[in-house]
């Protein structure tokens, strides 16, 4: 991509609007902003779209009860109801406007990885947040509380989906923004257990580590062999001890999954993978950072949503 | 009175318009060589997403959705006949005029930078030509096309290489 390339660009770019066609399309498109503007949720068609939502939300009398006062409220209020809705609870007549068409333009304008996951990963601490709330008022009902970790489970899958396809090209990225989300969850720990998270599904909270946790956790069912190594490590100098421990824990997990073949199989399995092991290890003196977050990120990823869907 | 969300959302569309409308002038100039057409698609792209915002409806990427709404436009247009080919795009800059001389490097003949230029526009089919446009003049990445033409990143990758054998070709072809 050669200084030919260059003169090729900037030759084509020199096709473009002039001064009165921008101002031009501005001024039009600013009218149109103001005769339509973003708050006009009410039209009937958005109506009908938000009763349909809903049905799957709340229950059929809570919606007999919502829709009038939504379309009151609505033709009352105008814009000011996104704004209104914002602090409400479900239950509450403004909740669906808040999470329908609120928090629906938000992650709409998110446009990289990074926005949406972060924007997703705060949509799901409103969920918990929200469940803490109705939880101190005593109003946490069953079917309340299956639709709000349905939505908690929804956002944290696309957190976790964008934080995936982020790490492809921006590690470090996905991994600053994974234990802010961590860090995030773990103040709400209250939430997560009135959702009925297992508990050991977040102790470590803001833990950038959770090999660890993985580790201890895959102990009981394993040979003692690995016991010493999957002890928590704290200084982080030991990074080749680590990605040994992250290898163990790799090929415990094969040992769990077959546990009903051969040795052998296992052992030229152990033997391949130690063998890898070697390799990053001589491969990996110049990027301790890559190879790290390399291996944490699906380790965390991972357990963050399984451990929710159970 | 007026909800804070609101006013982000408006300036940030404001900013996607001052951002991204020569841009998308020059990706729809690409399929319709008369002016006044690409002018009025610009802006009724930009107006129908807007609506489409305003009526609360979900956005997944706003430019990728801002170009398809731009593209299908041109596709109804050129159905209908209602563009015809005729002003080329060169007449298009002469009449505005060109920005004072871009410096024009001496390192390539510009008669050649003129020449692909030509070539690019006449690429056919437009598929081509509008990858190369978006991958090596508005320099998005495969992915964002791809976003733009509800394709994969590998078929864009694919189309962007074909596109620019094709056009080596030509080019070759043309020096002899």
């Amino acid at each position: 991509m050669s200084l030919f390339s260059k003169q090729f660009k900037n030759k084509i770019r020199q096709t473009h609007l002039s001064t009165e066609e921008h101002k031009g399309i501005y001024l039009r498109l600013h009218k149109e902003m103001r005769a339509y503007p973003i708050v006009n949720i009410l039209s009937t068609k958005q109506q009908s779209v938000i009763g349909s939502r809903m049905h799957k939300i709340f229950n059929k009398r809570t919606l007999r009860k919502t829709m009038p006062l939504t379309l009151i409220a609505g033709l009352l209020m105008g814009a000011g109801v996104s704004y209104a809705a914002e602090g409400s609870l479900p239950g509450d007549s403004l909740y669906p406007i808040k999470i329908h068409v609120n928090e629906g333009v938000r992650s709409s304008l998110a446009r990289t990885d990074s926005e949406k996951a972060q924007i997703e990963a705060e949509l799901a601490t409103r969920r918990l947040e929200e469940t803490e709330l109705l939880n101190q008022e005593g109003r946490l009902s069953t079917s309340t509380k299956d639709s709000l970790k349905a939505s908690f489970n929804e956002h944290q899958g696309r957190v976790t989906e964008h934080l995936r396809s982020l790490s492809k090209e921006h590690k470090e990225d996905a991994d600053k923004i994974q234990s802010e989300v961590r860090a995030q969850f773990s103040k709400h720990r209250n939430g997560m257990e009135a959702l009925g998270e297992h508990e050991d599904g977040n102790e470590d909270g803001g833990d950038n580590e959770s090999n660890h946790h993985n580790g201890e956790r895959q102990q009981n069912p394993t040979t003692t062999n690995t016991l010493p190594r999957s002890r928590p490590n704290e200084d982080g100098g030991g990074d080749k001890q680590e990605d040994r421990q992250s290898i163990e824990q790799h090929s415990n997990l094969q040992d769990r999954s077959g546990e009903h073949s051969s040795n052998q199989v296992l052992k030229s399995e152990r033997k391949k993978d130690g063998e890898r092991g070697d390799n990053n290890i001589r491969e990996g003196e110049g990027d301790n950072q890559d190879r790290r977050t390399n291996i944490t990120i699906p380790s965390i990823v991972i357990p963050l949503s399984s451990g929710v869907n159970q | 009175m007026l909800g804070k969300e609101q006013n982000t959302i408006e300036k940030t569309f404001l900013a996607m318009y001052e951002k991204e409308a020569d841009a998308l002038f020059r990706f729809v100039s690409f399929r319709t060589r008369e002016r006044e057409v690409a002018v009025d698609t610009v802006s009724e792209a930009y107006l129908r997403t807007w609506r489409y915002l305003s009526e609360g409806k979900q956005i997944d990427n706003l430019r990728a959705f801002l170009y398809r709404t731009a593209r299908n436009i041109m596709i109804d247009e050129m159905r209908k006949g209602a563009i015809r080919h005729g002003e080329s795009l060169d007449l298009m800059i002469e009449e505005h005029g060109e920005p004072e001389d871009t410096t024009p490097l001496p390192a390539y003949d510009p008669m050649d930078i003129e020449r692909a230029k030509n070539l690019l526009q006449e690429l056919e089919p437009p598929e081509y030509k509008e990858v190369l446009l978006l991958r090596y003049v508005e320099e998005w990445t495969p992915k964002e096309i791809g976003d733009l033409l509800s394709v994969s990143e590998n078929v864009v990758s694919v189309r962007i290489n074909r596109a620019i054998k094709k056009l080596r070709q030509q080019f070759q072809y043309e020096s002899i």
